[in-house]
């Protein structure tokens, strides 16, 4: 009996890049700060370090565009445009929560990238449900074929 | 696309979008307005804020959801991919922006972003990335 594929070679790729790409903003965030607490630059040069941690952040977007121009999958393609419009929505109530409480009561939350967290957070976990859902149905279909992907 | 009308391109879904898109942008707006109203009115205390801070999201997620719409009501491959290229630079300016001054206030550099700039920045890039595609495409046909 054959193996059902559960997941394309495209969606590999792209998975392995969000994870050296997640690594690479940690990374980038710790040495980052490091040289800020060390050095202490002003100006200039605090403002160029400040976009070192959002490069892998958009370089991980990029990714995600490669996966959508790669993925032969229609359905596959249309679950990853779900998740991220629903990551772009979870995370822009957020913000808007967050803007509504600063303009209402002065309560701003402290700075860290609660932007980023529930975008990731929310793409990710409705990523992982959808191809999830996806491959048990494509492991149904491949068991009640009797093993066969026809 | 949705900017179809400004740039040349107009689907029936387009013009559907378009019209969906500006009945929850009137209702983000007035959500948005009357519940600050309300709030520096009457003064509520602590857990109906918190009730009240979620109303002006709800519009918030009905674009995304006209965004949604859009992409499975429109048959043209392209445009839909047109579409998705400039949800995804918008969502990315947003994303970098936050990272770039979260890193800053962290630092003291500088303070909070104004109020409601996520959501500003987010559905200004995408518009004029949008109007910035159709031109390129329309001025790729004319020569």
């Amino acid at each position: 009996m054959n193996k059902p594929s559960l997941m394309t070679a495209v969606m590999k790729h792209f998975l392995w890049r969000v994870l050296g790409l997640t690594g690479a903003y940690l990374a980038a965030i710790l040495l980052a700060s490091m040289y800020l607490t060390q050095h202490r630059p002003v100006g200039v040069a605090l403002y160029a370090l400040s976009l070192v941690p959002a490069v892998p952040v958009l370089v991980v977007i990029v990714s995600v565009g490669i996966y959508l121009r790669d993925e032969k999958d229609e359905y596959l393609r249309w679950i990853t445009v779900k998740s991220l419009l629903w990551a772009s929505g979870i995370t822009l109530s957020a913000a808007t929560i967050a803007s509504f409480l600063d303009a209402v009561l002065q309560v701003r939350p402290d700075p860290s990238p609660h932007a980023v967290v529930a975008f990731w957070a929310t793409f990710g976990f409705l990523q992982a449900t959808f191809w999830g859902v996806f491959g048990v149905a494509q492991a149904l279909m491949h068991v009640s074929n009797g093993g066969s992907d026809e | 696309m949705g900017w179809g009308w400004m740039c040349g391109v107009s689907t029936k879904a387009s013009k559907r979008y378009m019209w969906r898109l500006l009945i929850v942008m009137v209702g983000y707006l007035l959500a948005t307005f009357g519940t600050t109203t309300f709030v520096r009115h009457n003064h509520p205390h602590g857990f109906e804020v918190y009730l009240l801070a979620l109303l002006p999201t709800i519009p918030v997620l009905c674009m995304l959801g006209v965004v949604g719409l859009y992409l499975r009501e429109e048959k043209d491959e392209f445009q839909r991919m047109l579409t998705v290229r400039a949800m995804l630079i918008a969502i990315a300016g947003v994303l970098a922006m936050d990272v770039f001054v979260d890193f800053l206030r962290s630092y003291k550099a500088v303070g909070a972003l104004p109020p409601f700039t996520e959501f500003i920045t987010f559905w200004l890039l995408s518009g004029l990335v949008q109007m910035a595609q159709q031109l390129m495409i329309r001025s790729g046909a004319d020569e």
